[in-house]
């Protein structure tokens, strides 16, 4: 997504049909890791639709995937 | 294939999917969701409030919302999904934070608020609280990120200020310069840089999206600020010639805009460079209060004249006109300038040529205006 193939990494990965692991290859190392075993930090986010506030902890109580994704 | 890979666990209940976009245009994500019938929540971070520094990311939690996996590949899901239920409300250690957020009730955190809850007439005070604590903390690359941001909201905002734009894209180099390997950085600047540095066009999809959401029947999402110029440019891999074009008034005998009935507004992208390096122009032009522009004739001329050993993407460019007789939008061009290896900063001359009519009175003039770009080489 974040990278040259990221557009349609977009695309494929959310919808389409592969190249994940091409695009993982080119994560940076120093990146975005939450700790496996702990707590996700907590934190509020406007809804894209609603703008309501968001909080993670409202998901407590069901397996969650979070997706960081662009649409470009 | 997470979309639908997930949809059945998504309609069973068994599993919640959660986006998060760090995109400047939230609406720009809603078109693209509606267009792939996303229909799970997703939540705007424009300012990475999480310090994500590339995307994409996949990062499973179980019921307690512990992290089970912080990079999951989709061969994965299944056996994440019939992980054994925990309790909720178990016990365990939070993840601790990155530093840099900032603590609650601080400038930045107000800050931040603005920017996430906040009318667009408050963005001015964002502004200054975040200049403010830049102040305090010079080589913080995410307040200088997030200052950007803020600067491009209100530029984007009916409380625009004279180089919102062009102080923005000096906040991102800054975040950048910083912090070199933070990829979201670098993408926010390549939306509006050189084709040279394009990964891709960022924005062609929307024309697409578009098409197939109204042949479904449905209205597509109405975009705040409509993707242009570099949004939407293919890469190049080299740059563009030159085209000759005659200039059309080379001896200055159209009456000048005085009055500044125009206003011009010039932003280059990066805001400097070094020499052999690449630079995109953006100049808007905008009808102040008092006249509109007269769609009746030819659209607004943009001309550039070429320093010796430069060279431009154009040197001349015209406005297409909108159907209606008259508009008041402001008019947009871009343009790309490739510095020589030898250069030093200096003046590219350009002027406008536009037909305006005044608002009370009803007179219709045709003006020039000068429009210097000043291009900054390290």
């Amino acid at each position: 997504m974040c990278f040259p193939a990221f557009r349609v990494v977009m695309l494929c990965c959310l919808v389409g049909n592969g190249l994940i692991a091409a695009v993982r290859a080119q994560e940076p190392d120093d990146g975005y890791r939450p700790l496996v075993g702990q707590r996700h930090q907590e934190f509020k986010l406007p809804n894209i639709v609603t703008r309501e506030k968001v909080h993670l902890s409202d998901f407590r109580g069901r397996k969650v995937l979070l997706i960081h994704f662009a649409s470009w | 294939m997470w979309h639908e890979k997930t949809q059945q666990a998504r309609e069973s209940g068994q599993l919640t999917v959660l986006g998060v976009i760090q995109e400047q245009h939230s609406e720009r994500c809603r078109l693209f969701s509606q267009w792939q019938q996303f229909d799970w929540p997703i939540l705007h971070d424009p300012i990475n409030v999480l310090p994500v520094r590339a995307v994409p990311i996949f990062i499973a939690l179980d019921e307690a919302g512990v992290v089970v996996d912080a990079d999951l590949h989709l061969e994965e899901l299944d056996s994440f999904l019939s992980r054994e239920p925990v309790d909720a409300a178990v016990k365990t250690d939070n993840a601790v934070s990155k530093s840099g957020v900032p603590k609650t009730g601080s400038p930045a955190a107000r800050a931040e608020d603005i920017i996430l809850w906040g009318q667009p007439e408050s963005l001015s005070e964002a502004i200054e609280l975040l200049t403010a604590a830049i102040k305090t903390d010079l080589e913080s690359a995410s307040l200088q990120f997030q200052l950007g941001v803020a600067l491009r909201l209100r530029y984007d905002s009916s409380f625009r200020q004279a180089d919102d734009f062009q102080r923005a894209i000096s906040a991102w180099d800054r975040a950048l310069e910083l912090d070199p390997n933070h990829y979201i950085y670098r993408r926010r600047i390549q939306q509006y840089g050189p084709r040279l540095s394009k990964p891709y066009p960022f924005y062609d999809w929307v024309a697409q999206a578009r098409h197939e959401v109204t042949e479904r029947g449905e209205t597509p999402v109405h975009l705040h600020v409509e993707p242009q110029g570099a949004e939407i440019a293919e890469p190049l891999k080299q740059f563009l010639s030159e085209q000759q074009e005659v200039e059309p008034d080379p001896d200055n005998k159209i009456a000048m805009d005085t009055r500044k009935l125009i206003t011009a507004e010039v932003v280059t992208v990066p805001s400097r460079a070094a020499p052999g390096e690449p630079r995109r122009v953006h100049i808007d032009l905008r009808p102040s209060h008092q006249v509109h522009w007269n769609n009746e004739t030819e659209g607004v001329q943009l001309v550039l004249r070429t320093p010796d050993g430069w060279q431009l993407s154009q040197t001349k460019m015209v406005s297409p006109q909108p159907k209606s007789t008259e508009s008041s939008e402001p008019r947009h061009f871009e343009l790309e300038i490739q510095i020589p290896q030898d250069a030093d900063s200096r003046q590219i001359e350009a002027y406008a040529l536009y037909y305006v009519c005044e608002d009370r009175g009803g007179q219709c003039l045709y003006l020039r205006q000068d429009i210097p770009i000043d291009i900054v080489v390290d």
